[in-house]
């Protein structure tokens, strides 16, 4: 099951390296790129693919393929996602000098790489199982831009749990069912006074609901302040709504993948219920963030990438994933 | 002279068909297509179906549901391609249906039959993965390009896929499109094709990058315009199968039930009869598996269909 798990993030990084490719990201504007990071964007992203090749060629060729053959409907999705997502942390970081950044389930995500460079004062850690933090190690220290715009060394010296131990930038394995290792991991590498980010990217649907809930729980009062960013697909509560179920049945017969909770937190209420020790909690599902988030002068940019040719299509699949945002 | 009978057995199995099989249906149909006009004059009692997108199993289900092209006459309203695993099946097989049966079963382009469109939607891919070139996906290209832009049935019910052009508002303006050649990216003939109902004031830009967007107003003025009580159309999926909008003026059909194996939605087709009364036959998705648990779809299909 681990295996299977660990795998959904070949799923992100393919879906994000369409969304690159065909230019939906990055979004200059919604990610406050400069000119000159918005070009490093895309690179990192294709250096990290190309390296990926050296280390494991069944995923190159899985993630090569999938990023190939992306629907417009997907690129849409996983635009929203990023641009979402990176939305709520730069708003929090503009409001707040000295922040830190704590990514659980990170995969393959490189938005640690932009935010160092923009933001002198952050501190980032990602964290993942062990065998995903093993090969994004592997790629971070082969591949010579991304290696350089961390400050790498090729060799690896740091300490376990960490793969890679900057004063900055942290990479750590753990497994974040287990409770014990995980606080033991943040006592060492984060400050409970420092203003903290939170986030969890389709992460938290993988999980139980046991595990999930004490995380949640844990972390929440492990900082004085933070701001919790997740993303996640919720299965649907409207009587005659069979997303939800026809999701869980596809990815259990293509893949033999859970998601134990999708329909415990079926409406977006229900998802954010789960943080509701603090007391400022916003929820939104994606169509929504479509709908009022995203500038006309962006989506005109999204339509001349590629004709979309279905919108009915886009809203169902959109309004079964949210975006959280709990503050505290 | 082909044997349509046994090819439409093959088809109705899923079995592969040989590439010259495929040439020479794709060009007995351009030939019959051609002597058709931008907008096919069809007589009732007939069937309308909206988009099929490559659910073969889901194509076999409609015709059973709906009496069957032996006994019932058929307009499909197009999108026959893309998106699901037998988009070259389910299109063939309405070639077939087509030639065995010319005067019971009614084409129309749908903007999804493009070269362009099927590039990135997955008709393409289909056929240069089960022929391992692309020669198929040009034969049916060139079938594309002959393919009918609309119908009317009893002159009272005008079919097309999309919607309405603010450039052409009578149906004698859309006869003379020259329609045979690839849907252009703007115009009177890819609005028909792109355009959608919308509770909008006057024509709007489409958010799908494509065709404008039109309400009542232009809706009935088309009914009166042309002397005609309905225009149906496809082109969106409905999550009811069908939806009439601006007091009956429009409707639109959805034919493709679980549309992309995930949407959950049931599907449509409606029946227009000698008094030009409307029935609405619902239908949902086969079962992914027969009875003896073997897969009837193919879900092993590494496609990343959801955020993971
Ligand atoms: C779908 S991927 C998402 C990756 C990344 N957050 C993104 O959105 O691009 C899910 C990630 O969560 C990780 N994950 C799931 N359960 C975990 C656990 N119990 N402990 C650590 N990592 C976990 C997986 O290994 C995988 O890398």
């Amino acid at each position: 099951m681990e295996r299977i798990i660990q795998q959904t993030d070949y799923d992100a990084l393919s879906c994000k390296l369409a969304a690159i490719s065909v230019g939906y990201l990055p979004s200059s504007g919604l990610q406050r790129l400069s000119v000159d990071l918005s070009k490093k964007y895309t690179e990192w992203h294709r250096s990290y693919l190309i390296t990926l090749k050296k280390f494991s060629r069944r995923a190159f060729g899985k993630v090569d393929k999938a990023m190939r053959s992306s629907f417009p409907v997907m690129n849409y999705g996983t635009y929203l996602r990023t641009v979402g997502i990176d939305a709520a942390i730069l708003e929090f970081l503009v409001a707040n000098e000295k922040v830190q950044v704590v990514n659980l389930g990170c995969g393959s995500d490189l938005r640690m790489l932009p935010l160092l460079q923009m933001f002198p004062h952050l501190a980032y850690v990602d964290i993942d199982y062990n065998e995903s933090v093993e090969l994004k190690n592997s790629i971070l220290r082969e591949s010579e831009i991304l290696r350089t715009s961390l400050g790498l060394s090729k060799e690896d010296t740091a300490k376990s749990p960490f793969l890679i131990d900057q004063e900055r930038y942290k990479l750590a394995a753990c497994d974040l069912n287990d409770i014990t290792e995980t606080t033991r991991l943040l006592d060492v590498c984060t400050k409970r006074e420092i203003p903290t980010i939170v986030i969890s990217e389709c992460l938290l649907c993988y999980m139980h609901n046991n595990e999930s809930q004490l995380l949640i729980n844990t972390i929440m009062s492990k900082f004085s302040h933070g701001l919790w960013i997740s993303y996640d697909p919720i299965g649907g509560s409207q009587p005659n709504d069979r997303f939800g179920a026809i999701m869980q049945s596809n990815l259990k017969e293509s893949r033999n993948l859970e998601m134990p909770t999708l329909m415990t937190y079926n409406s977006k209420e229900k998802y954010a219920s789960r943080w509701s020790a603090a007391p400022n909690v916003i929820v939104n599902d994606m169509w929504e963030i479509f709908n009022a988030q995203i500038p006309e002068s962006e989506r005109k940019r999204l339509r001349s990438l590629q004709f979309l040719d279905e919108l009915e299509e886009l809203k169902v699949m959109q309004t079964h994933y949210i975006l959280m945002k709990a503050q505290w | 002279m082909m044997d349509l009978d046994k090819i439409i057995a093959s088809l109705r199995d899923g079995k592969h068909i040989p590439e010259e099989t495929v040439f020479r249906l794709c060009l007995n149909s351009q030939e019959l297509l051609m002597n058709e006009g931008n907008v096919t004059q069809v007589d009732t009692p007939v069937t309308i179906c909206g988009d099929i997108h490559g659910q073969l199993h889901d194509l076999l289900t409609l015709f059973e549901k709906s009496g069957g092209v032996e006994k019932t006459r058929y307009i499909f309203l197009g999108d026959f391609v893309d998106r699901g695993f037998y988009s070259l099946e389910s299109f063939l097989l309405l070639l077939c249906y087509k030639l065995r049966y010319p005067d019971r079963i009614t084409l129309i382009r749908g903007n999804h039959e493009t070269r362009q469109i099927t590039k990135v939607y997955g008709f393409y891919d289909e056929v240069v993965r089960k022929y391992g070139n692309s020669n198929v996906w040009r034969y049916c290209c060139e079938v594309f390009d002959y393919l009918s832009l609309g119908a009317i049935i009893n002159n009272s019910i005008f079919c097309v896929h999309g919607g309405l052009s603010p450039d052409m508002t009578t149906v004698d303006e859309i006869r003379t499109i020259d329609r045979k050649q690839e849907v252009p990216h703007e115009g009177a003939m890819c609005d028909l094709l792109w355009s959608d109902p919308e509770d909008v004031d006057t024509w709007s830009l489409s958010p799908r990058g494509a065709g404008f967007l039109f309400g009542k107003r232009e809706v009935d003025q088309f009914l009166e315009k042309n002397n005609v009580e309905l225009i149906a159309r496809a082109h969106q999926l409905v999550m009811e199968g069908y939806k009439e909008m601006f007091d009956g003026g429009l409707v639109t059909v959805w034919s493709a039930p679980n549309y992309c194996y995930r949407c959950g939605n049931v599907a449509a087709v409606l029946k227009i009869d000698d008094d030009l009364n409307r029935e609405y036959t619902i239908f949902e998705a086969v079962q992914a598996q027969n009875e003896v648990g073997n897969a009837i779809i193919p879900t092993k299909k590494s496609q990343m269909d959801y955020f993971l």
